[in-house]
């Protein structure tokens, strides 16, 4: 089985993420970005991954002042929204409820045992 | 005379001789030892790190002090061991009826099927090396076939964790077309491209890509545009200049058809063959080889086992050329 570096070529642009290499066409895109638009390769990576393709695409993300997300944030979101398909039996809505009524619970414990206490 | 429990050891020794010459004969026709490092390690993850090769020298004034040369580059590539492994069985019927004849194939087999699949794993990475990042190997697993650049193996934009310089691997012929079918044109323009190739830092490292794959569908029109005396298929009266350039043509016939059954007899590489083992890496953890039983079972069948370990990918891929045929 082998393996390439993904964490290390993602971190300088030169894989999708620490989960994949480019595509084809990616790589293809990556390129021109960085040898038409005067960019650096992690950077035009993160336009990349953002949606924008082609040099026309980073003009009109120059103009509308589009600042792409990092790869860092990109991975963190990505989690975030995994973690919430995989959460199971407790909605995220719920979870606030519970840990308060867990609380009440446990202060209701000690407001008696200090009453028995008196 | 039948096999008895007390024959054991003289029929293992039989079996190791079948299955040793077997392996002889097809470790003579294992046409990838000789393009990828086979060579043993006892590491279960085979690390690589290659280098691109340092920089030039600079001019230095007097007493100042030399320049220090880069040496973190190159990537870095892990392969990971996995076990292969049959077994054949020696059946009461077999030995009580002294059936020599089937057990001699039984054992040769078993040494053919593994090298048979060690040389089509082998090129296989070669012929699925042009698109995606994996595929279904001879063995039913997944393989990647991306290099350690995180680039497929042969592709027009391979990088570097220097600078943005991409180089390709992609055969192509002198108006620029990748993929070409086999042919005089593109094989001396690969033989030029691999010459001129420059590394990261600008510096010219000649890949003298002397070896030509081709399938055996392929083989004949190589031989008559790599040997003829003239320029082939042409009333030229030029000599033919490949015949120095090229100095093997390799007929790999398990290019021709992949593991899945696809045809793959137009694609055709070239390669260096000085340097192509650095590019083409399958450490082995242990060569296939047969165990005799260590109980008998139920059955009262003598269980001979047969393993190996190995594993398989594609490091800096500069010291191999391919070519799909397709254009």
């Amino acid at each position: 089985m082998a393996q390439q570096d993904l964490v290390k070529l993602a971190s300088q642009g030169r894989a999708y993420s620490s989960g994949r290499a480019w595509t084809a066409e990616e790589l293809e895109s990556l390129i021109t970005l960085e040898r038409e638009c005067g960019l650096k390769r992690d950077i035009a990576a993160d336009y990349i991954r953002n949606g924008v393709i082609t040099p026309d695409e980073y003009e009109k993300a120059q103009k509308a002042d589009f600042a792409p997300k990092s790869l860092e944030v990109l991975q963190a979101e990505s989690v975030i929204e995994h973690s919430k398909k995989v959460r199971t039996g407790l909605k995220l809505d719920e979870a606030p409820k519970k840990a308060k009524a867990e609380k009440e619970v446990v202060k209701k414990a000690a407001d008696t045992k200090a009453k028995d206490k008196e | 005379m039948a096999i008895l429990k007390a024959d054991f050891q003289s029929l293992t020794e039989k079996l190791n001789d079948w299955y040793n010459e077997a392996s002889r004969d097809a470790i003579a026709d294992w046409v990838g030892k000789d393009y990828y490092d086979v060579g043993e390690t006892d590491w279960e993850v085979f690390n690589t790190l290659n280098l691109y090769g340092l920089g030039r020298p600079s001019r230095v004034a007097e007493g100042a002090q030399f320049p220090a040369l880069n040496t973190e580059e190159g990537d870095t590539m892990s392969l990971t061991q996995i076990q292969y492994a049959d077994r054949i069985g020696i059946t009461k019927r077999l030995r009580k009826f002294d059936r020599y004849d089937q057990i001699s194939v039984m054992t040769k087999s078993l040494s053919q099927g593994f090298f048979d699949s060690i040389d089509q794993s082998h090129a296989d990475l070669l012929t699925n090396g042009f698109t995606g990042t994996s595929y279904t190997d001879v063995f039913g697993g997944t393989q990647s076939n991306v290099a350690s650049d995180g680039v497929v193996l042969f592709s027009a934009s391979h990088t570097n964790n220097l600078n943005a310089t991409t180089f390709s691997n992609l055969i192509e012929n002198a108006a620029g077309t990748a993929n070409p079918g086999i042919d005089r044109d593109p094989i001396v323009n690969t033989v030029s491209a691999g010459r001129k190739y420059r590394d990261p830092n600008n510096l010219n490292r000649p890949i003298k890509l002397d070896r030509l794959l081709v399938s055996a569908t392929n083989h004949d029109l190589a031989q008559r545009i790599v040997y003829s005396q003239g320029v082939q298929g042409t009333p030229n009266v030029d000599s033919n200049p490949l015949r120095s350039d090229v100095n093997s043509l390799v007929l790999w016939s398990r290019l021709d058809e992949d593991s899945s059954g696809s045809d793959k007899s137009d694609y055709w590489f070239m390669a260096d063959s000085r340097n192509v083992k650095t590019t083409l890496r399958s450490p082995f953890a242990q060569r296939p080889m047969m165990f005799p039983p260590e109980e008998v079972n139920d059955s009262k069948t003598w269980e001979y086992t047969a393993d190996m370990f190995y594993a398989m990918g594609a490091d800096h891929p500069k010291n191999i050329f391919g070519s799909t045929g397709s254009a």
